[in-house]
């Protein structure tokens, strides 16, 4: 890797590093309760302890597991519904005004009826992921068709190519780049939504082990169990972005954003 | 190989409560293996007349038809390939695969294999067969989509104004590549332009178009390699620059509905 590359990567560690440094300083001083930030210390041993134990494994799995279930079933639902709607345009005043209806609804506002008629069991978790990924990859895939430059299109047409091979040539790899951003979003917000869940209802995920951490006053797990939730959402991002860069070489807009 | 004859072509508008024909009445017959040229002011029919000729839009009325040698005709379904005024290249493709596009579908791979081969080699493009179109300049871009169309081996190759948005050399440089092409092909070539001078470097016949209605046909009996400070050049160039500014602009350019 290059020096200059390096130096530049090195600059993301710059404010991460400072506020460590912060951190260990406004501690050691005591310039706050250590019930309100926990030293980095204890913080350290902590989390050790639930690693040692696999404690953290455990519940990093459920909510990864509930996270890309969740995702799948959106992905599933969201991208050909969104290609649909996108090829057939004028079904788009039979569907838009329901979708933007639902869309306005934060997903955790309806945990009280997802739990009503779905318990705290898996399902009421992956619906609110549901919910909050579908928009993201459906609007961005809806939006992709319609920017489809028609000047390409005709230049298939010129070619006498039939409406399937216009889409599989044409079509689907010009808006790739506009679905991998969707997906991209949607995985965010599924990861942001599924914390938020298993805060409320749940028996076990990162977001249940900050819960339980707060109700035996262990402040020290709360933040491991924040940075573990950080942690994983960017190294998800950045493999992520990792593949959008592969399955789109010729550099779409979606590879300028992200880690480099 | 084919010619084309088009009888009574037109082609309407409706904007609003107007009608404009964009082409009006047209008769014209360009032989097999010709290369004609088509000039005149922006909004004359030049870019509607190859678009009707593809087949990306439909006449109002008229006809058009593709004239065959003897024995041909039942052999051949690829009647025209058009070159964009602007390269169109797919973005995702690479300068080789997009070449290939226009192929995309034929069960002989091989063949399609060794046609892209070709035309790399023949458009000094086989350095970048890996580029993609962002990574290429404009005029490398408009080869490769002439070289799209040519890999689809078409009777007739269509062009609007290719060379329209590149600098003075680079347009000079294509111009004599396109001569060279046009003469170890022997296709029917048809190249829509603004540019008188192209028209008459590359023409064997220059159709001025105005209005939308056809004004007149200039043959141009001159050797190829032309030399653009010849005498019978400069003056035919001058006829069709006097032509194209006598005919009134308005005349016929548009009829109440």
């Amino acid at each position: 890797m290059p020096v200059l590359s390096m130096v530049q990567r090195l600059k993301a560690l710059y404010i991460p590093l400072l506020i460590l440094i912060a951190w260990i300083i406004g501690s050691g001083f005591g310039f706050w309760n250590s019930y309100i930030i926990p030293p980095p210390a204890k913080v350290l041993a902590s989390g050790k302890q639930l690693i040692v134990s696999g404690i953290l494994f455990k519940h990093a799995a459920v909510s990864l597991y509930r996270v890309f279930a969740g995702f799948a079933i959106a992905l599933l639902l969201a991208l050909p519904l969104g290609i649909l709607i996108g090829m057939n345009r004028r079904w788009v005043r039979y569907t838009e005004p329901m979708l933007e209806f639902i869309r306005h609804i934060p997903p955790l506002a309806t945990i009280p009826m997802l739990i009503l008629w779905f318990g705290i069991d898996e399902t009421s978790k992956l619906t609110i992921i549901v919910l909050a990924t579908f928009f993201p990859i459906y609007l961005n895939t809806v939006n992709g068709i319609i920017h489809c430059d028609p000047k390409l299109l005709e230049v298939g047409r010129s070619f006498g190519f039939s409406r399937g091979r216009l889409f599989w040539r044409i079509i689907l790899p010009a808006i790739l780049p506009y679905i991998l951003i969707g997906m991209r979003l949607g995985l965010g917000y599924s990861w942001r939504s599924l914390i938020g869940a298993e805060l409320i209802a749940a028996a076990a995920g990162i977001g249940y082990m900050i819960l339980d951490a707060e109700q035996l006053s262990r402040p020290d797990v709360i933040v491991v169990g924040i940075l573990t939730i950080g942690i994983l959402g960017s190294v998800i991002d950045h493999a992520f972005f990792r593949l959008t860069r592969h399955f789109t070489p010729w550099g779409g807009d979606e590879a300028k954003h992200g880690w480099g | 190989m084919a010619g084309v004859n088009l009888t009574q072509l037109t082609k309407r508008y409706t904007i609003g409560s107007r009608t404009f024909a964009a082409l009006d009445t047209v008769d014209l017959t360009i032989a097999d293996g010709s290369f004609t040229t088509i000039v005149g002011r922006s909004g004359c029919g030049k870019t509607t007349l190859l678009r009707l000729l593809c087949g990306l839009e439909a006449a109002t009325s008229g006809r058009i038809e593709f004239t065959y040698r003897a024995g041909e005709e039942e052999t051949h379904q690829r009647h025209i390939g058009i070159v964009f005024q602007e390269p169109r290249l797919m973005p995702w493709l690479t300068v080789a695969q997009n070449i290939a596009f226009s192929r995309l579908g034929d069960p002989d791979r091989d063949r399609t294999r060794a046609m892209v081969e070709s035309l790399l080699k023949m458009l000094g493009l086989e350095r970048f067969r890996n580029a993609y179109p962002s990574q290429i300049s404009g005029g490398m871009a408009q080869r490769v989509a002439l070289g799209r169309t040519l890999c689809y081996d078409p009777d007739v190759i269509l062009m609007d104004e290719p060379f329209g948005a590149l600098d003075y050399f680079t347009r000079k440089k294509l111009q004599n590549e396109m001569v060279e092409l046009f003469l170890s092909q022997g296709k029917t070539f048809i190249l829509v332009t603004h540019d008188v001078e192209e028209a008459l470097t590359l023409g064997q016949k220059v159709i001025v178009l105005e209005a939308g209605r056809l004004i007149r046909e200039f043959p141009v009996d001159l050797p190829y390699r032309r030399k653009r400070t010849a005498p019978e050049f400069l003056s035919l160039q001058e006829a069709i620059f006097e032509m194209i500014l006598e005919t009134n602009h308005e005349t016929g350019n548009s009829e109440g509905s």
